[in-house]
């Protein structure tokens, strides 16, 4: 059986310069390497090796071989002046990154707390206040927010994350890979049961492959989560249930992340919606997960139970597992101020959102923990290259040297050290650092550092040194402060000559246009955090992905997603992955701006360790009440 | 020309309802098709446009928007409006399920804002230029300078997180409904207070109650029952427009204190672009105050005889 993990030997193995200048060698990118391996963080290197990718397939041939000789001019000279730094930078990284090691073998070394129960108020009912609670109760019916934030609290999947070590591990069911990679085998653990005591069984793996991919035989015309349909779409043929406890699921060969079906698709009970249908089901949300549903009330409250019969109980507290909490209430408070105001009036123990601006006061204050959540959905703006921008059907973002430009223009650092909690991260990749971006290690050298006067320069060597005008569309309301980020932006490229116009829209509009893919200019938007980042990937990275507005066809990017797509090996993908996270970083294919960090409030009386993981509604199956 | 009966005001009234309802709903379909399309709040990030057609074509959102148009219409006069695209459930059942907590909030402030702003006007202009006037003056002012979402905040924090008296928000008890309707019908009742005074000033000097007062009649007698009477028939009036404002005053306070009625469904509904439920919230809410400005043109005669007398 696979159960192997990507993301965290990532952080263990170094990939010393000499495999990283191997790496990008492989993947067609030898000159990112070059740049990496041979220059510091001063940020000439960089721009130098792109450049000369680039301008290959942007310019005319004399002017590219033209402007070669000058950059490898420059190169050299560049070279010389900062092997020495980069070398000293790549020790400290090594030292950095053997400390980290240390931190997280000691963590994972820590024993299995077992050893608490009398610190434990098992008895509680914790009342959380969420923004909101509308929709029904089929998790795989679209729209249904309540159940996409509460999912693992009600509903199971196959497969499911460490909350240390990010490792696909078994939850209801575990898989080997058969028939040459063709097909998986998916055993069902024994002993877990729908909430009403009905088994689960392979019948309803099955079931639920079905209805999530629009092809359940009672209801053809179903309309059900599309991002579901999508996951399942890995699917290629019908399942075969084998046993009540064994199902084997042909899969298309393209398709290697098991999270893709496994982590992923919640399980609906069978018998239960064969009996009663869709509409019904939408109104009764029968589940297996480890809080039993006993009351919904639309935009009112939420109220769950403990699940004692959940086969999962404290062995593994880096898993979802039996909760502490005997009774969970999310009561629905959706102005901000006034969930912060239950807190405060004891109506509520915690708030797991709640803006920055809100909560700072409680950092020193007794009887409250403000919650700090890193790692959350990198914000990103996307160039669009794909169309012309101007008249004479150029496009200066398809330029890698204005890109660079505008990755040097903004003053990252300051942006999230003034708006946001100063908590925050550079973004790099193709996701948080937790989840597939590069180690501070890799990404360290390769920063393009606020510096106006080279963007500058890379302007003008661009042939904007006039500048130029453009589009610039952002989301309102989304994550906190996007509107005053977007601003400052604006102003930041306005310095180095790109002159934008900001127009700011409701997500469903700005993500609407940008799906459409043709509207030239400027597009913020995030990232997410799934712990495989293969959606990512798929959406934004990949050639022709629904998202996919910024394409590098000459770069080697599109190898390397269908490189990682089509391996087998966990290693061997890891790597492809490591590498295309730092091409897209090294190919500044996007503004890469900062990772946010959620906020939140909570009594002391609680203890919530999600093990550096954001804590969301979903994780209140993670929160232990202490007895006081 | 005669004075018109009761059923002949109705009817007309009824008439002019049904054109101001079919107006406003059309608007919002025809606006609401043009301005959002709920497809890209249903889907994911890598939900593909194929599927985005097919979504659409399931949820009926496919098609020229006239033959949309017309099929919504038909499907209207039999009362059916659709299933909300995120419940599934019939678009006038989820807004009818929240129509009582809305009522029960509106029928309270309105209660609220009357009993406040009756009496003190009253008491204001019968001690007109004194600090009580002042007091009264000023206190109307700033009920109507205060915007509801800061002082519903205002007094979550002093009435629930200072004092403890009364819950932060949700619903439930009698509790749960004081701080809403306070916050919710304070704007109303400065409206009333100020109507209410000028025309007690009116009416205190008219022929009529020096009459009474000649007549040997209770000082108490004539305010309350003589002089008040006349003196409501601009409130009245104004009665029927507070009803509107108050209902689109729900939706902001609903959203400060929890509570779920209407003008909170209305919100989500907009910001996702659920269509059916938006509409069926709108048919609501514009056939309430239809029916209010009924009402309140059918109280006229009961307040002021004169007007069922045709002399006026």
């Amino acid at each position: 059986m696979t159960e192997r993990n990507y993301w965290q030997r990532m952080r263990r193995s170094r990939m010393s310069r000499r495999a990283l200048l191997r790496a990008s060698g492989r993947a067609g990118v030898g000159a990112a390497g070059l740049a990496l391996v041979g220059c510091g963080d001063d940020d000439d290197d960089d721009s130098v090796a792109q450049v000369q990718q680039q301008q290959q397939q942007d310019q005319p041939a004399a002017q590219v071989q033209q402007e070669q000789q000058q950059q490898q001019q420059a190169m050299q000279q560049q070279q010389e002046q900062q092997q020495q730094q980069a070398v000293a930078q790549a020790e400290q990284a090594e030292q950095q990154e053997q400390q980290a090691m240390q931190q997280q073998q000691q963590q994972q070394e820590e024993p299995v707390d077992l050893s608490r129960e009398g610190d434990t108020d098992w008895e509680r009912t914790v009342v959380a206040a969420v923004p909101n609670a509308v929709g029904g109760l089929d998790v795989q019916a679209p729209g249904n927010y309540t159940l996409k934030w509460n999912g693992p609290l009600h509903f199971d999947r196959l497969l499911q994350y460490d909350l240390v070590t990010r490792e696909i591990v078994p939850h209801v069911g575990s898989f080997e890979w058969v028939d040459d990679f063709t097909s998986l085998v998916w055993h069902i653990n024994p002993g877990h049961a729908w909430h009403d005591g009905t088994p689960l069984t392979a019948d309803d793996v099955k079931f639920s492959i079905d209805r999530a991919a629009g092809n359940a035989a009672y209801n053809e015309s179903g309309t059900y989560e599309t991002g579901i349909a999508y996951i399942v779409s890995a699917v290629n043929g019908d399942a075969e249930v084998i046993d009540d406890l064994t199902l084997r699921l042909p899969v298309n060969t393209d398709v290697t992340a098991p999270g893709s079906v496994g982590t992923t698709l919640p399980l609906v009970p069978k018998h239960l919606i064969e009996e009663i249908g869709d509409e019904a089901y939408n109104r009764e949300g029968l589940a297996s997960g480890p809080f039993q549903l006993v009351n919904f009330e639309p935009d009112i409250e939420v109220r769950s139970v403990r699940n004692d019969n959940y086969p999962i109980g404290y062995e593994n507290l880096t898993r979802i597992h039996r909760p502490w909490v005997k009774e969970v209430v999310q009561s629905v408070r959706p102005e901000p101020v006034a969930r912060l105001a239950a807190i405060q009036a004891g109506e509520a123990d915690v708030a797991p959102s709640l803006e920055w601006e809100l909560v700072q006061e409680f950092v020193d204050e007794p009887g409250f923990e403000v919650l700090f959540d890193p790692g959350c959905c990198p914000h990103t703006i996307f160039p669009n290259t794909l169309v012309p921008m101007f008249e004479d059907g150029s496009n200066p973002y398809r330029d890698i040297r204005v890109r660079q430009a505008m990755n040097h223009a903004v003053d990252v650092e300051t942006i999230y050290t003034t708006l946001a909690t100063g908590r925050e991260q550079r973004a790099y990749g193709i996701g948080t650092r937790q989840l597939g971006g590069m180690q501070p290690e890799q990404s360290g050298p390769l920063t393009m550092e606020y510096n106006v006067e080279k963007a500058m320069q890379l302007m003008d060597a661009a042939g904007y040194a006039e500048g130029f005008e453009s589009d610039f569309y952002g989301t309102a309301g989304f994550f906190a402060w996007t509107d005053q980020i977007a601003l400052s932006v604006q102003q930041y490229l306005d310095v180095v000559g790109i002159r934008t116009n900001l127009q700011l829209d409701p997500l469903p509009d700005f993500r609407a246009r940008m799906a459409q893919r043709d509207v030239p200019g400027l597009h913020y938007y995030f990232t997410n955090q799934s712990p495989d980042p293969f959606q990512v990937i798929n959406a934004e990275v990949a050639e022709g992905g629904t998202l996919s507005v910024a394409e590098y066809p000459e770069s080697g990017i599109q190898e390397l997603v269908e490189a990682q797509r089509s391996e087998f090996d966990p290693e061997k993908r890891k790597q492809y992955l490591n590498e295309l996270a730092q091409l897209i970083y090294t190919n500044a294919s996007w503004l890469f701006l900062f990772e946010t960090v959620g906020t939140g409030l909570m009594t002391d009386t609680l203890e919530w360790d999600m093990k550096g993981n954001s804590r969301d509604y979903g994780g209140l199956w993670g929160i232990r009440p202490l007895v006081t | 020309m005669g004075p018109q009966s009761i059923s002949t005001i109705l009817f007309s009234r009824l008439l002019q309802g049904i054109l101001v309802v079919f107006v406003v709903i059309s608007v919002v379909f025809l606006v609401s098709r043009l301005a959002r399309n709920p497809v890209e709040y249903l889907t994911t990030d890598e939900t593909t446009q194929e599927e985005k057609e097919l979504l659409k074509e399931q949820l009926g959102l496919s098609g020229p928007i006239g033959i949309q148009y017309v099929k919504f219409l038909w499907n209207a006069v039999q009362l059916d409006l659709g299933n909300s695209f995120i419940s599934a459930r019939p678009a006038l059942s989820e807004v009818s399920s929240r129509a009582s907590k809305t009522l029960q909030l509106g029928a309270a402030a309105l209660i609220f804002s009357l009993a406040l702003g009756v009496p003190l006007g009253v008491i204001a202009a019968l001690r007109r230029a004194t600090p009580t006037d002042w007091a009264a003056r000023f206190l109307a002012v700033l009920g109507q300078a205060i915007p509801n979402f800061w002082l519903g905040l205002i007094l979550i924090f002093f009435f629930a997180v200072q004092l403890d008296l009364m819950p932060t928000g949700g619903s439930g008890g009698i509790e749960h409904l004081v701080l809403p309707t306070i916050t919710l019908g304070l704007l109303a009742s400065a409206v009333s207070m100020r109507l209410t005074r000028s025309g007690m000033i009116d009416v205190m000097g008219t022929d009529f109650v020096r009459t009474a007062r000649a007549k040997g009649l209770r000082e108490s007698t004539i305010i309350w029952r003589h002089a008040l009477r006349h003196a409501l028939l601009p409130v009245a009036t104004i009665l029927g427009i507070q009803v509107g404002y108050m209902i689109a005053g729900t939706v902001i306070v609903e959203q400060v204190f929890a509570w779920p009625g209407i003008g909170r469904l209305m919100l989500h509904t907009i910001l996702v672009g659920d269509f059916p439920v938006m509409i069926a919230g709108i048919l609501v809410i514009s056939t309430s105050i239809v029916v209010a400005n009924i009402l309140v043109d059918l109280s006229y005669p009961i307040i002021d005889p004169r007007i069922r007398a045709g002399t006026r």
